[in-house]
C-alpha cells in the first residue's frame, strides 16, 4: 500500500539567513529511511538549529529525523548509551542525570539532535577539556541507499567514521548512535564570573584555566571601542561538591525553533539598544560574581533566555566562529579590532573558549581560541564579513561551517586544512553524491 | 498489562508512551516489528516497564494471534485491555480501486481486528476486568467519494464497537471508541487540512485517563462531535457538490 509521505514545506536557516522551499518527508517507520528515491538528492534534518542551512536545500528531499528520538541500549557498566540520532540532548540529559550519569560535549539548545551533534562535530563550553562531541561518540549506525547499513566507529569502518563525524550529513543517514557517558558529579555548578578588560587578557586567563575548569568561556560586549574594546567576562563553572539542595534540576518544556525564532517582524537590536543590553548584562554579573547554577541552566543558557536570539528579528543574526592558532591568536585580535572600529561593525558580542579537536572531515581540526562574533543585520554588514574572512585566511583560522550561512566555497577551501581530502574521500564513498543541503552546495563539495 | 495494536507509530506510539509512563506493562503490536522492537526497547529504558514487541500482519487474510493470546494468558488478571489504534489509508481509494487494495483495507482496518477482539473475549473469564479501545475516524461520519473503502471500514469498527458495548453489558468489559479527527501523524502529514491537527500525545492522556470509564464513543478533539453533527445534517443537493 502505498501512502503520501512526502510534501512541500519551507525551511529557515536559524539564523535567519536562508529560507527555501524543498521537500519534506517525515519518516516515522524504518523503511521509511528505506525507501528508494532513486537519484533524487536528499538530506536529513534534526532539530534545525543549525545556524547554517544544513539539513535543508533547493531540489533536495528533507529528511526529518524527529520520531528517531528512542532510547535503544544501555550498559550501566560501560556506561555507554545507544540511542537514535533524532534524540534531543535535553531527553537524553534528562534521562541520564535520573540515573546519575551525564554527557560531557553539550552545544547550547537541549532540542539539538544527538544526530545533528555528530553531523556538526558540535563542541560544548570548555572543548579544550573535553574534546568535540566525537571524542564521545563509540559507534554510529549509518545507513545510505548504495551501501545499506554500516557500523563506524573509530576501530570499524574508520575512514568512513571520520567522514561522517563532522560531514554535515554527506555521507547518508545517521539512524542511531551509542554515546560514551560519565557520572554526573553534582546537580549543579558554581560559576564564577571574572570581569577581563580585553579580549587578551581574556586570552590570557582561558589559557591558565581551561585544563582544571569544567566549562569556561568568555563574553565580550561587541559595542566597546577604543581602550575599552574587549571589555568582557568570564564564566568559569566547576562541578559543585556534592548537590545544591534547594535546586530543582528540570528541563525548560520547549524551546524556539528556527521558525518561532524569526517570529518578531523587526530586529530591536541596533547599537543603542545592544549597548544598554550589554551594559547591563556586565553590571548584572558583576553583582553576583559567584551563582550556584543547576545543571541545565549552565548547559544550555540561552534556552533559558531566547529574547537574546529573538530580538534579531525576522531578518536575523549573522555568526562568525573561527579557530584562531594559540601563536597568531594576538594578531588576530588586533587586526580584528582594527576592523571593528573602522568599519564600525554592528557587533553584538565576542565569545572566546580554547578549543582543541581532531578531524578528518568538514570541522575544525587543531589547538587554539574559538573566537565567535555575533553581529545583527544592516547594509553594511556582508562587505565587513567578507573582511573578516580574509583575516582568516591572512592568519589560518578555520571556519565552523555550522555558524556561518554565507560562507564561501574559495574561504572554506583556504580556510578547512582537511576541505579538499573530504572532498575527494566522499566522492570515492558517494560518487552520485545522494546528500546535499544548501550547505554543501555553497561550499562546493 | 495491555496489549497496544498499532503501536510502531503515530497515534498508537504515543498511547503506548503514555501507558508505559504511567507504570504498564505493554505488548506492542504490529507488522513493522523493527519499529515496534525500538519502542519497546526505549519504553523499557525510559520507564522501566517490561515491554514486548509482536509482529502481526492484520492484512493477512488469517493473522496469527497466538503470540499476542499467549501473553494474555500468561498477563492473567493483569491483563488489562487492548487498545486498537492501527489502521491504514491509501492514495488510490477512490472509484479505480483495485479489489486486491479493498480487501486488505478491510482486513487491517476491521476485520482483524474484530477476529482479535473476538479471540480475546473468548480467553477472559466473564469477570475479568478489561477495556477495549477501537480507534476510527471521522471521515466515517458521512459517506463521501474521497478514501471511501477506508471509511466504511472504520464506519463498520464503530459500529462493531457500539455493538460490542451493548453485548458486554453483563460483563467487566469497558468497550470505548474514540472517533479521531485530523491527527498529526504520517497519515496526515503530506495533506493539506482545513482545522488544526489533533496532537497524538493529548490523544494519549485522554485515553489513558479514561481507560476505566463507559464513556462509549467519543470524538477527539471534541469539536469534531459538533462539526460531525453538521456534516450529517448538510442538505444532499448541497453536501453533493462538496470535496473533503
Amino acid at each position: 500500500m502505498s501512502e503520501k509521505l512526502i510534501k512541500e514545506s519551507t525551511f529557515i536557516s536559524f539564523d535567519g539567513a536562508v529560507e527555501l522551499c524543498a521537500s519534506h518527508q517525515r519518516p516515522d517507520r524504518y523503511r521509511h529511511l528505506e525507501m528508494d528515491f532513486g537519484s533524487r538528492t536528499r538530506i536529513v534534518r534534526g532539530g534545525g538549529y543549525s545556524f547554517s542551512a544544513a539539513g535543508f536545500g533547493e531540489q533536495t528531499l528533507v529528511q526529518e529525523m524527529n520520531n528517531f528520538d528512542r532510547f535503544l541500549d544501555f550498559d550501566p557498566s560501560l556506561k555507554t548509551v545507544k540511542v537514535e540520532a533524532g534524540m534531543p540532548l535535553g531527553k537524553l540529559m534528562d534521562w541520564a542525570m535520573q540515573r546519575g550519569l551525564y554527557f560531557p560535549v553539550l552545544p547550547g539548545y537541549p532540542e539539538i539532535t544527538v544526530g545533528g551533534c555528530v553531523a556538526a562535530d558540535a563542541h560544548g563550553k570548555n572543548p579544550w577539556k573535553d574534546g568535540t562531541f566525537s571524542d564521545w561518540v563509540v559507534e554510529i549506525n549509518l545507513f545510505h541507499p548504495t551501501h545499506g547499513y554500516i557500523r563506524l566507529s573509530p576501530n570499524e569502518n574508520a575512514e568512513i567514521f571520520g567522514l561522517t563525524c563532522g560531514g554535515f550529513g554527506m555521507t547518508g543517514i545517521i539512524v542511531d548512535v551509542t554515546l560514551q557517558l560519565v557520572e554526573l558529579p553534582s546537580n549543579a555548578f558554581e560559576v564564577t564570573k571574572i570581569p577581563v578588560a580585553s579580549l587578551n587578557e581574556a586570552m590570557q586567563k582561558l589559557a591558565e584555566c581551561s585544563d582544571n575548569a569544567d566549562f569556561i568561556y568568555s563574553w565580550h560586549d561587541g559595542m566597546r571601542r577604543g581602550k575599552t574594546f574587549g571589555a568582557g567576562i568570564i564564566f568559569m563553572g566547576s562541578w559543585l561538591q556534592g548537590n545544591q539542595a534547594d535546586i530543582r534540576v528540570c528541563l525548560k518544556k520547549k524551546t524556539m525553533t528556527a521558525r518561532s525564532r524569526a517570529g518578531i517582524r523587526f530586529s530591536l537590536w541596533n547599537n543603542a539598544t545592544v549597548t544598554a543590553a550589554n551594559r547591563l548584562f556586565m553590571v548584572m554579573n558583576k553583582l553576583n560574581p559567584v551563582e550556584i547554577m543547576d545543571v541545565n541552566k549552565a548547559t544550555f543558557p540561552f534556552a533559558y533566555n531566547t529574547l537574546y536570539h529573538r530580538f534579531y528579528g525576522r531578518k536575523g543574526f549573522a555568526e562568525i566562529q573561527v579557530l584562531v592558532d594559540r601563536h597568531v591568536a594576538e594578531t588576530f585580535i588586533q587586526k580584528l579590532q582594527d576592523l571593528i572600529e573602522r568599519y564600525n561593525a554592528p557587533l553584538v558580542m565576542i565569545s572566546l573558549k580554547m578549543f582543541r579537536g581532531k578531524q578528518a572531515s568538514l570541522s575544525m581540526s587543531g589547538e587554539g581560541y574559538l573566537v565567535a562574533l555575533n553581529f545583527y543585520r544592516n547594509s553594511r554588514l556582508p562587505d565587513f564579513l567578507e573582511l573578516v574572512d580574509r583575516l582568516a585566511v591572512e592568519t589560518g583560522a578555520q571556519s565552523n561551517l555550522s555558524k556561518d550561512s554565507r560562507i564561501s566555497k574559495e574561504i572554506v577551501s583556504q580556510t578547512l586544512p582537511n576541505y579538499a581530502g573530504f572532498k575527494s574521500r566522499l566522492q570515492a564513498f558517494d560518487p552520485l553524491r545522494m546528500y546535499r543541503s544548501e550547505l554543501s552546495n555553497r561550499i562546493g563539495v | 498489562m495491555y496489549i497496544i495494536v498499532g503501536a510502531s507509530s503515530g497515534v498508537g506510539r504515543a498511547i503506548a508512551e503514555v501507558f508505559a509512563a504511567n507504570g504498564c506493562d505493554l505488548v506492542l503490536v504490529s507488522r513493522e516489528d523493527r519499529d515496534t522492537h525500538a519502542v519497546a526497547l526505549d519504553l523499557m529504558l525510559r520507564f522501566g516497564i517490561s515491554a514486548k514487541s509482536v509482529k502481526l500482519d492484520l492484512a493477512a487474510s488469517q493473522p496469527d494471534f497466538s503470540e499476542i493470546l499467549e501473553a494474555v494468558d500468561s498477563a492473567g488478571e493483569r491483563f488489562k485491555g487492548m487498545l486498537v489504534p492501527a489502521g491504514t489509508v491509501i492514495e488510490t481509494d477512490t472509484l479505480e480501486i483495485e479489489t486486491s487494495a479493498i480487501d486488505a483495507l478491510f482486513r487491517v482496518n476491521c476485520l482483524s481486528i474484530c477476529s482479535l477482539v473476538t479471540e480475546l473475549l473468548k480467553r477472559t473469564h466473564k469477570d475479568s476486568v478489561i477495556s477495549l479501545v477501537g480507534f476510527g475516524s471521522i471521515a466515517s461520519v458521512r459517506g463521501r467519494g474521497s478514501n471511501m473503502m477506508y471509511s466504511a471500514a472504520k464506519t463498520a469498527m464503530r459500529f462493531y464497537f457500539e455493538s460490542l458495548r451493548h453485548a458486554c453489558v453483563d460483563r467487566k468489559v469497558v468497550v470505548q471508541f474514540y472517533v479521531l479527527g485530523y491527527m498529526d501523524t504520517n497519515l496526515a502529514f503530506a495533506y493539506n487540512v482545513p482545522l488544526p491537527k489533533g496532537a497524538p500525545k493529548d490523544l494519549a492522556q485522554r485515553v489513558y485517563r479514561d481507560i476505566r470509564k463507559d464513556i462509549g464513543v467519543s470524538f477527539f478533539p471534541r469539536y469534531w462531535l459538533i462539526i460531525a453533527m453538521i456534516i450529517k445534517l448538510i442538505p444532499w443537493p448541497i453536501y453533493k457538490h462538496l470535496k473533503f
